[in-house]
């Protein structure tokens, strides 16, 4: 009762305290990054809109986006482009603009086209491509502002004309540059092909009088194979010379088309192992081209011939053996090196190998009942080849062989000392040559061994007849010896309860101790104290100052009443107990 | 051996105990109700109450408050209804200065009642203009020259204002903002990006109302930002007095709200407490002595 009194103190303290503390601060966030490339790629292309049309904002929001931080892995770039397009504002924005400061911006404009790929690969939404494509429209229209912008503003009109036959050049093609001279203190010394810093060629100019030509070759396609891709490239002519003793540099730009071959593969779609497959490759590009045939697969890519291209087909003959062909989907990989006037390319085509088993046939019985648990197995070759044979009982490995060429070949199998069993058997069939694929046959045989069957049944029917001499002792032994176990598990489980229920049996809660309390409580008597018995409490307490003789021998009845309610099992009836108890109270008032 | 003395009086004692601490239990558990003064949350108003802010449990006791003299905070969940609108009329008509944020629900409720006609357009996340998350978001405030940082700020489409509305500024967010139409926190094609207003002040005789579009403003999550805006506002010596009626229906935390007093626990809650210790205490000890 104490401790549940502390326990009520205790949970009151605490909730008084809780109280006091319910106000509580939080602990704000760091700033995160924008990882959100959707997000990130409609607002560039919102820069780019302002930007081709000039538009102020789009200079506010390359500032701000300049200063944003994103994704670290997109950082770098992101703060590139920004950077580029705020430079774009400052150079078209001043009075006089730097033709340095615009070749920057021309050379690096290609970031721009790569973050939007970045973007793209990040982004979810399948949306974000049509994005893309319409920043790269814009993308090429901002670069022809740009070549407009560097060919007005590094043209001296008075003093140098510059003449270039527009056109798109073939890879390899001569480009003829005549400068003629206006003003006579003028001249021109070198001439430059550039694709973005890279200076490609450099040449001197022939003067004729007051006119200049220098002849420029594009650059072949196997030379610059590395750093372009198929579609229009634009270089810029670079041309220094000096008017009046002042050095002057004039820009132009020359757009070349680069290209891919045109590859044909003609070859069926199916193949059956260890068949021949023939594939035709021709080209409709002009030239003789030279590369590699290779077959991918899910396992490695080989490389199954060299092989040189023309317009006329040739036709190559492939065996579809193993390793090189895996059964099912394999990708036929043509590969060319670049030319003088196409780029390196892969041409891929897919093709279906179908497997192709050994003739073979293998059978077995589905029960076999032996004298030793032996399961036949049959394997009977239509084949003029041999193969490796190989059994596995339950997946575990038991039994090799090899089956000669039409051959028949009987392995015996045992299943084991079990006297019934069930066993998994899995025969593979194995092309040495490595052309056919594997035969796997696999079934359920259920084996009886009788040898087995019949020790057990003899010497089970033997122990039981021996057994049964000594049945009736056995029994009797057992019996006693868990009537034993089972006694003493009583006495225990009783001895137990009663020492649990010890305080229960002893009188707690008996209505006579309650009544003789009541009227000790009532006639001004103290209780008994825990160390005390009633009897020296009587002794002690009752007859000291009770005075009246009817009083104390009433109490002392109750007393006795008490005790044997309390202790005996003659429990006396509460009825005479409150008869005394009245009577006491009313010897009291009387009193 | 020992008999239980008296039953009845135990019953009563424990019955009285145990009421008490019903009672203490309701006053100590948190209520996280949003824009409860009581709730340390993020979307609580405990920080504000810090500042020396009061609350009122009734709409009607404006009418009792000097309006010139009164900075009213309304945020609520649910939306107003038109007598609880008129009163806040009423209040603002008289020089005071109204504040209203909340849920989309009862911001719409404060500005059809204005005269707006509107129309939802969703949630504003602004990864650029933002502070810890794009949910938080900057809004320039140039008419009072300062930056206000709103939790979860939201938009309307404005098709109409009534011609009793003195629409005195309007806020919007920065051209960096987009609304997140699907709410899946990420931006997708063809949701609008742009400033979107999210602040209204309307001019009601000498006093504004100002509507603030967001679910937080002074709330735990961003009142260290807005507080500045605050103080402005409070300055000519007015009291920032935070509406909490809305909480009348929420027994635990009206109770608090009656128990709690704006400067930590009121003289009745120390009482009760008191009562509480000095019974246990009398059953403990005096009891005891006495058997």
């Amino acid at each position: 009762m104490n401790y549940y009194k502390l326990l009520i103190i205790l949970i009151l303290l605490i909730s008084l305290f809780s109280a006091l503390r319910v106000n509580t601060k939080l602990v704000e966030e760091n700033p995160q990054p924008i990882s959100d490339c959707t997000y990130l790629i409609t607002i560039l292309e919102k820069t780019i809109n302002y930007t081709t049309t000039l538009d102020y904002a789009g200079e506010l929001v390359a500032y701000i986006m300049l200063n944003t931080p994103i994704d670290p892995s997109l950082q770098a770039l992101h703060r590139q482009v920004y950077k580029l397009i705020v430079d774009y504002y400052i150079a078209v924005n001043s009075t006089s603009i730097s033709i340095d400061l615009l070749r920057d911006i021309y050379r690096e404009i290609d970031t721009i086209v790569e973050y939007t790929r970045k973007l793209q690969a990040c982004s979810q939404s399948p949306e974000v491509a049509n994005v893309r494509a319409r920043i790269e429209l814009k993308l090429r229209d901002l670069k022809s502002r740009l070549e407009e912008l560097i060919t007005l503003h590094s043209t001296s009109s008075q003093q140098v004309s510059v003449y270039i036959l527009e056109k798109i050049y073939e890879p390899s093609e001569e480009v003829y540059v005549q400068v003629v001279l206006l003003n006579n203190t003028c001249s021109v010394n070198t001439i430059s092909l550039l694709y973005r810093d890279i200076i490609i060629e450099t040449n001197s100019f022939n003067c004729n009088g007051s006119k200049c030509i220098a002849i420029l070759k594009i650059p072949p396609a196997n030379s610059i194979q590395n750093i372009l891709e198929a579609g229009i490239v634009k270089y810029t002519i670079a041309i220094r010379g000096v008017c009046s003793g002042v050095e002057f540099k004039i820009y132009r730009f020359l757009s070349s088309q680069y290209k891919y071959p045109q590859l044909i593969i003609e070859t069926p779609t199916t193949i059956i192992r260890g068949g021949i497959l023939n594939i035709t490759l021709y080209t409709t590009s002009s030239g003789v081209l030279s590369g590699v045939l290779l077959v991918k697969n899910s396992i490695n890519e080989t490389l199954l011939a060299n092989i040189t291209i023309t317009n006329t087909p040739r036709e190559y003959e492939i065996i579809v053996d193993k390793p090189y062909f895996t059964t099912g989907l394999n990708i036929l990989k043509l590969c060319v090196n670049a030319t003088e006037k196409t780029l390196p390319y892969c041409l891929e085509k897919s093709i279906i190998v179908e497997p192709k088993y050994p003739s073979v046939n293998v059978n077995t019985v589905s029960t076999s009942i032996t004298l030793t648990g032996n399961i036949p197995l049959y394997i009977i070759s239509a084949s003029e080849f041999e193969y490796d044979v190989q059994v596995y009982l339950n997946n575990k490995f038991i039994a090799e062989s090899k089956i000669s060429n039409r051959g028949v070949e009987t392995i015996v199998l045992s299943s084991g000392f079990s006297p019934l069993s069930i066993v998994n058997l899995t025969v593979i069939i194995r092309d040495p040559r490595g052309v056919l694929d594997n035969y796997v046959y696999s079934t359920l045989v259920i084996s009886v061994n009788i040898s087995t069957l019949l020790v057990i049944l003899i010497g089970g029917s033997t122990l039981l007849v021996i057994l049964r001499e000594y049945e009736r002792s056995l029994i009797l032994s057992l019996r006693t010896s868990s009537m034993r176990v089972i006694s003493r598990v009583k006495r225990e489980v009783s001895g137990l309860l009663e020492s649990v229920l010890k305080p229960y049996v002893l009188g707690l809660g008996s209505r006579v101790a309650e009544l003789y309390y009541t009227l000790l409580r009532k006639l001004g008597i103290r209780l008994p104290h825990q160390y005390e018995t009633l009897r020296e409490h009587y002794a002690e307490a009752i007859s000291s100052i009770t005075k009246k003789n009817t009083i104390r021998e009433l109490l002392w009845r109750i007393l006795v009443l008490t005790e044997r309610d309390l202790y005996s099992q003659r429990k006396p009836r509460i009825e005479d107990v409150e008869k005394l108890y009245k009577g006491v109270l009313s010897e009291s008032s009387e009193e | 051996m020992r008999v239980v003395k008296n039953r009845s009086l135990i019953v009563v004692y424990l019955a009285v105990i145990l009421i008490l601490l019903a009672i203490s239990l309701i006053i100590v558990l948190p209520v996280n109700s949003d824009y409860y003064v009581l709730n340390s949350s993020d979307m609580g108003h405990s920080e504000l109450i810090d500042q020396k802010a009061l609350w009122i449990t009734s709409i009607k006791t404006l009418r009792e408050l000097n309006a010139t003299r009164t900075l009213l905070i309304v945020a609520r969940s649910r939306p107003l209804d038109s007598r609880d609108l008129e009163q806040i009329v009423e209040f603002t008509s008289r020089g005071g200065i109204v504040i209203t944020y909340g849920f989309k629900d009862f911001i719409e409720s404060v500005l059809r009642g204005l005269g707006f006609e509107v129309t939802y357009l969703g949630v504003i996340r602004d990864p650029v203009f933002s502070k810890n998350s794009p949910l938080r978001v900057i809004v320039n405030l140039t008419v009072w020259n300062i930056t206000l940082l709103l939790d979860t700020p939201y938009t309307y489409q404005v098709s109409r204002y009534s011609s009793s509305v003195d629409l005195l500024f309007t806020a919007y967010t920065s051209m960096f903002s987009y609304i997140d139409e699907n709410v899946n926190e990420l931006y997708d094609i063809g949701e609008p990006i742009g400033v979107f207003p999210v602040i209204y002040v309307v001019r009601i005789n000498s006093g504004l109302i100002i509507v603030i579009c967001a679910r937080g403003v002074f709330t735990n999550s961003v009142l260290g930002d807005n507080v500045d805006w605050l103080e402005y506002l409070a300055g000519g010596g007015r009291s920032v007095i935070i509406d909490q009626s809305e909480f009348k229906d929420n027994i635990p935390a009206y109770f608090k709200l009656l128990v709690f007093s704006s400067r930590g626990i009121s003289p009745l809650y120390v009482l009760l407490a008191s009562i509480i210790i000095a019974m246990v205490l009398y059953y403990v000890f005096y009891r005891e002595r006495s058997a």
